[in-house]
């Protein structure tokens, strides 16, 4: 659906992205993780021309995008940033509309399609009329996702689109989002730094690296290959995973008094590094484990928010 | 809740000067020294009214701590004193003048400053009056209102101000048009080349720095100055094309200062489109293409309407400033408000320079808040500030 | 006198970009300025022209000049302190609503055109250098009034924040915080009340008060080309240089208050 092809792009004599090949299937929903300036959005801006390559070639549905006029094409794909980019001077109703509008749908058809659209992203049909102002940024946020639907397109491109809200409107944004795409099944390339929104979303991760894509894989394939790996390379972008396995998974377990009991949970040993617990929740895609001791008892639950955040603590 | 001292101290001011400082001042002639008039002599009854209202508002002011609620009472009170003023003023004027068609009666530094003081205290109370309250309303309509009906009524006609204006009424109402056509049509000029030529700055980098220069140099060089460097390649101008010097282009008279208005109207209109567009939320404009606008549709759906709040307020600042400005228009025989400044000062006559440089201020203040309230109309709702 | 060396960064930046030092613009008008005041039949054998008139023969062109830089500095050394001082009270005391009269007040009157003033000035203090000076001290006052509101309240929250914290007082922390930051906002409001006053006293002429505006009149009186550029050359220069001088200043000040060295804007 969407391949990039050994794509340079270089600004001055720096190379913001150096022969990156990628390729995204119909539906699937890929998240492109890297360290700050290693390339991602450049990329992720050529997809829709908004940066044209030095060399190499983006296809969309199997045609270079270069042969489809930048306009057209643009319209035909969805795009979300971080700062959202709503135009303060139309009502959220007005923004949603604009893509539809751009090309000729009948009135009648869009107003119905833009309250389709704000219920979709939970807000209700009056929010049509109220002013981008009186957002807030979460509100913002889900008025930006909205408007990229509008036109159905089959191809979003998300920019780090949640990155500017608060960590528990993010992690409830990101929760819609993957139930809106599970209904839609679009085929979306996002851009993210926030290795827990990565695990979360993602179909297949994409680690990208001074202008390189390193390693494209499902989570399950991280993990099978080998598990150190997978963190390694997966989080050792921005920091040190060292202190990750020196950590034990008691360290940080809840009692199961406090959280309650989730059968469903796959298990891991109280003495298993928390590297390796942070794998196993990528490969089965949760965010909850539950621990057993050594006898194979149950000892507790280990949540997601609790590894990342022991280790986003360190030094 | 605290004492409100503004309006203490301007309601306590305004007392203190209607009672002690010359309300009125009365000239045998135009031109002879006046007579101080006090208000307790001349208003009778009227100063009784004028003294309550002042007092009324210095004890509610103080009461504030006290009692929440008297801001309403305040405005209230403070508006008729105010309000009751000029007519008081007049209806005095009429008696002062007897029937001498030469007396010249004007208003004293009592009365100026009466009014200063009554119209701070108002301020002071209504501004925590909620913003769309009827008494807010009332208390700026009832003043104008009030000073209408006085001088539709024949009240006023004795004031010295209007016994000029009525000398010379039809003078005035031409020298009134040639002002607006000077500094509104300089204006609007202004503003058809300026914002084609901050556009012009947005797109083109290279002209950049030149216009910057003119730009800034222009508000920085007197325009007196301006206008005598004019002189001389106008005249040349109006003498080298004849067509030209038929309609009036010459080294005197509306053209060198129309060409100044104009210029002082060009470089800002011209300075804010450009600041203006460069302005504009560039992720706005990141998303506008990203969603597949051409730049052209970028421009006109996006860049433009949020540009729009700015480049009209260059355009307003530049028809305020002209009103004013076009003062000057008189000094090289322009016509214009000025006219009456130019003559006033000539003659030795306050009443004349008060009547014309009144009127142009009046103007000017009134262009102001026209253009505002015009230009609010056409700016987007979701780009408006709260207040006006 | 290049205040750049006291900062190694700017001084770099500025060789970096081979800029004329800031004071070689300002010190050339001068120059220029003076020279015109003293030797002005060198302009006018320059372009062929030569004035006549009593005036010429009767005041030399320096003592105008002399007349409109005191006309210029006797109203702004009033407009300035003052202006200043009521900026600080309004901001200081704003709850008392004495800063939302100083706003409302002070946009309102500077809608007023400054000739309407000057002219509005006679009646009340009659003619010659008495209403000249009322009326540029009152005008004077508008753009300093507003620029120090400006900048007093455009000081951010988290520095006046910590100042308190460490336990300033207020007089403490207006005094080392809040002005430091505020000067290169409040001095841009100084230049353009100066450069303001410096045009509104060319218009002092008519109402007796002498200045580089009385050759300007009496040419465009008597049609004289010549004398009209005795008047306009000095008054327009004196003006540039006020405005050069003056944001070299304010380029100090921002630099001081850890900004950047740009005179632009504000």
């Amino acid at each position: 659906m969407i391949r990039f092809r050994n794509i340079v792009k270089s600004y001055g004599s720096a190379r913001a992205v150096d022969g990156a090949d990628l390729e995204i299937a119909p539906g699937e929903l890929c998240v492109l993780i890297g360290p700050s300036g290693c390339g991602k959005s450049t990329l992720l801006r050529t997809a829709n021309r908004m940066v044209e390559p030095d060399s190499g070639e983006v296809f969309v549905d199997g045609r270079p995008v270069r042969e489809h006029p930048p306009e057209e094409l643009r319209r035909g794909i969805g795009y979300v940033i971080q700062s959202v980019g709503l135009f303060p001077h139309m009502t959220v109703g007005d923004n949603v509309a604009v893509v539809p509008r751009l090309l000729g749908i009948d009135k009648g058809e869009i107003a119905g399609r833009v309250d389709r659209m704000l219920e979709l992203v939970g807000l209700s049909p009056e929010w049509s009329s109220r002013w981008p102002r009186e957002l807030s940024g979460g509100e913002a946020q889900r008025v930006g996702v909205a408007r990229a639907l509008a036109a159905d397109p089959p191809i979003l491109l998300m920019d780090e689109p949640f990155g500017s809200v608060d960590p528990l409107t993010r992690v409830r944004l990101q929760r819609e989002f993957l139930a809106i795409q599970r209904r839609l099944h679009k085929t979306v390339l996002f851009v993210t730094h926030d290795v827990e929104e990565a695990i979360r979303l993602a179909d297949r991760i994409a680690v990208m690296r001074s202008g390189r894509i390193l390693r494209h894989a499902t989570p399950e394939e991280f993990v099978a290959t080998d598990a150190e790996d997978f963190v390694g390379e997966f989080l050792g972008l921005e920091y040190g995973v060292e202190i990750l396995s020196r950590r034990r998974v008691r360290e940080v377990l809840r009692p199961a008094a406090e959280i309650g009991s989730d059968p469903g949970a796959p298990s891991i040993r109280a003495e298993a590094s928390l590297k390796e617990a942070l794998g196993l929740m990528a490969a089965r895609r949760v965010e909850c484990l539950s621990v057993t001791d050594g006898e194979g008892r149950r000892a507790g639950s280990l949540r997601m928010e609790d590894v990342l955040g022991t280790w986003k603590a360190c030094p | 809740m605290t004492v409100d001292w503004i309006a203490l101290a301007g309601a306590g001011a305004g007392l203190v000067s209607a009672a002690a400082l010359p309300f009125l001042s009365l000239r045998p002639n135009r031109i002879l020294a006046g007579v101080p008039q006090y208000a307790m002599e001349v208003l009778g009854a009227g100063s009784v009214l004028i003294f309550t209202a002042a007092a009324a508002a210095a004890v509610l002011a103080a009461l504030r701590r006290r009692h929440s609620g008297l801001d309403a009472a305040g405005t209230l009170v403070s508006g008729a004193g105010l309000a009751s003023l000029l007519p008081l003023a007049g209806a005095a004027a009429d008696r002062l003048a007897g029937d001498s068609a030469v007396a010249r009666v004007s208003a004293g530094p009592g009365l100026w400053l009466a009014a200063a003081g009554l119209g701070a205290a108002l301020f002071s109370f209504s501004r925590r009056l909620p913003s769309r309250s009827a008494l807010r309303l009332a208390a700026a309509l009832a003043i104008p209102a009030a000073a209408a009906a006085a001088g539709l009524a024949g009240l006023l006609d004795d004031l010295s101000l209007v016994r000029e204006l009525l000398s010379r009424r039809d003078t005035f109402t031409a020298e009134l048009v040639r002002h607006l056509a000077l500094a509104g049509g300089s204006a609007a000029l202004g503003a058809a080349v300026g914002i084609p030529l901050g556009l012009a700055m947005h797109r083109r980098p290279r002209w950049r720095g030149l216009i910057s220069v003119a730009v800034s140099g222009a508000q920085v060089i007197p325009t007196l100055s301006l206008l005598g460097l004019l002189i001389v390649p106008m005249a040349a101008l109006g003498a080298a094309v004849p067509y030209l010097g038929r309609i009036g282009v010459r080294g005197v008279g509306w053209a060198p200062a129309f060409v100044v208005l104009f210029l002082y109207a060009l470089l800002p209109i011209a300075g804010n489109t450009f600041a203006a567009l460069g302005a504009v939320a560039p992720e706005a404009l990141d998303a506008a293409r990203g969603m597949g606008m051409s730049r052209r549709q970028a421009f006109l759906r996006v860049q433009a309407p949020l540009a729009l709040p700015v480049i009209l307020a260059g355009v307003r600042t530049a028809f305020t400033a002209n009103m004013g400005n076009a003062i000057l228009a008189a000094l090289v025989g322009g016509g214009g408000l000025g006219t009456l400044v130019f003559l006033g000062l000539a003659q030795a006559a306050p009443d004349l320079i008060l009547l014309g440089a009144l009127s142009t201020s009046t103007l000017a203040l009134a262009a102001d808040r026209a253009l505002a309230l015009a230009f609010r109309l056409a700016v987007s709702r979701g780009l408006r500030s709260e207040a006006p | 006198m290049n205040d750049a060396s006291g900062n190694p960064a700017a001084a770099q930046a500025d060789s970096r970009r081979l800029r004329a030092p800031g004071w070689v613009f300002p010190a050339l008008l001068l120059a220029v300025l003076i020279l015109s005041v003293l030797r002005f039949d060198l302009i006018e054998s320059l372009l062929g022209i030569r004035a006549r008139g009593l005036l010429v023969s009767r005041i030399p062109l320096w003592e105008l000049a002399l007349q409109h830089l005191g006309l210029v500095a006797a109203s702004s050394a009033a407009a300035v302190p003052i202006a200043l001082g009521l900026g600080i009270a309004a901001v200081r005391f704003s709850e008392s609503g004495l800063r939302a009269l100083l706003v409302a007040a002070g946009s309102a009157a500077q809608t007023f055109p400054s000739a309407a003033v000057l002219a509005l000035s006679v009646p009340l203090a009659g003619f010659g250098f008495a209403p000249t000076f009322l009326a540029l001290s009152l005008y004077g006052m508008l753009p300093v009034l507003h620029n120090t509101i400006a900048g007093l309240e455009g000081v951010p929250e988290a520095a006046v924040d910590a100042a308190r914290g460490m336990g300033m007082r207020p007089r403490q922390v207006l005094i080392r915080v809040q002005l430091p930051l505020a000067l290169p906002v409040i001095l841009a409001g100084v230049r353009t009340s100066v450069v303001i006053n410096t045009a509104a006293a060319t218009l002092g002429a008519a109402m007796g008060a002498g200045g580089l505006g009385l050759p300007i009149i009496s040419g465009i009186r008597s049609f004289d080309p010549a004398l009209i550029l005795r008047g306009a050359v000095p008054s327009a220069l004196l003006a540039l240089f006020a405005d050069a001088s003056l944001r070299r200043l304010e380029d100090r000040a921002r630099r001081a208050a850890g900004g950047k060295p740009d005179g632009r804007g504000a």
